[in-house]
C-alpha cells in the first residue's frame, strides 16, 4: 500500500470512539508519523497547543458535543496556523458542501470534505493537495 | 445488511481483519443504543439527536443503511418536535433495525 501520509503529523477529532480509532489506524496504516486523537473542538486546540511537534493535518467530524467543527476551524488559526483540515461529515452532502465554503471563507485551510467512511482511498487525494499546498 | 465492500476497504487501509472492525462496531452500537434508550425515557431531545447522530456516522462506516435511516428518522421525530409516541415509534424502529444488523454481524463469516 503506497503511504501518502509518510512523515506528517495528524490530530484525529471525533467524538465516537469507534470512528476515531478506525480513522486513526487508518492513518496510522498510510505511513502518519504521528496521529493524536481529541474528542472534541476544545480538547483538539489544547492538543494542538500542547503538541511537540506542529501538526500538518487535522481531520475533523462536524457534528460534535461541546466545541464542534466548525467553531474549531474558526479557531484553529490561533493554535495551528499552519494546520490543514479535512472534514468528516455525515452531513447531506449540500449541507457538507455550505458548511465546507463557510470554512474557506473564515480562513480555515481546508482541504476538503468527504463522507464517511474515510478510508485511505478517500484521504489520500486530500493529504496530496497538502502537499501541493494547495489546500 | 451492510456494504461488504466498504468493510473490506476499511479492512485494508487499517491492514486489519475485518472481524475486528465489526466486533469494534457491535459494541459502539449497543452502547449507542443503551444510552438512546435511556435518553428517549426521559424525553433528552438533545443527546437523543446526538446519540442517533454518532450512531448514524458509525453505520455509514459499514453502510449499514437500515440503521442509518433508522438514526435519520429518529432525528427528524425529535427535530420536528415530535410528541413522545412518535418518537418512541421512532426509536423501537431503530432499535429493531440495530438488532437485525447486529444478529447478521454474529453470522457474518468476516
Amino acid at each position: 500500500m503506497p503511504e501518502e501520509a509518510r512523515g506528517l503529523r495528524f490530530l484525529v477529532v471525533e467524538d465516537h470512539s469507534f470512528q476515531r480509532r478506525i480513522l486513526a489506524q487508518v492513518l496510522r496504516q498510510m505511513g502518519a508519523a504521528q496521529v493524536l486523537e481529541a474528542e472534541d473542538g476544545q480538547q483538539a486546540l489544547d492538543v494542538l497547543r500542547a503538541a511537540k511537534e506542529p501538526i500538518d493535518i487535522v481531520v475533523s467530524d462536524l457534528w460534535m458535543p461541546g466545541m464542534d467543527g466548525m467553531q474549531l476551524m474558526r479557531r484553529l488559526g490561533e493554535a495551528a496556523p499552519h494546520a490543514s483540515v479535512i472534514l468528516a461529515s455525515a452531513l447531506d452532502p449540500e449541507a457538507r458542501e455550505l458548511v465546507a465554503r463557510e470554512a474557506k471563507e473564515g480562513g480555515a485551510r481546508l482541504l476538503g470534505a468527504s463522507d464517511k467512511p474515510l478510508t485511505a482511498a478517500k484521504l489520500a487525494p486530500l493529504i496530496a493537495l497538502h502537499r501541493d499546498g494547495r489546500g | 445488511m451492510i456494504k461488504q465492500e466498504l468493510l473490506a476497504a476499511m479492512a485494508a487501509s487499517m491492514r486489519c481483519p475485518p472481524a475486528g472492525i465489526v466486533r469494534a462496531f457491535r459494541a459502539s452500537a449497543r452502547e449507542d443504543v443503551d444510552k438512546l434508550r435511556t435518553f428517549v425515557a426521559a424525553a433528552d431531545a438533545e443527546r437523543i439527536v446526538s446519540y442517533a447522530h454518532r450512531l448514524k456516522g458509525a453505520s455509514q462506516m459499514l453502510g449499514a443503511t437500515g440503521v442509518v435511516d433508522g438514526c435519520g428518522a429518529l432525528e427528524v421525530a425529535v427535530g420536528a418536535g415530535g410528541s413522545r409516541d412518535r418518537i418512541a415509534r421512532a426509536f423501537a424502529n431503530l432499535e429493531r433495525e440495530v438488532q437485525a444488523l447486529d444478529a447478521y454481524l454474529e453470522n457474518l463469516d468476516a
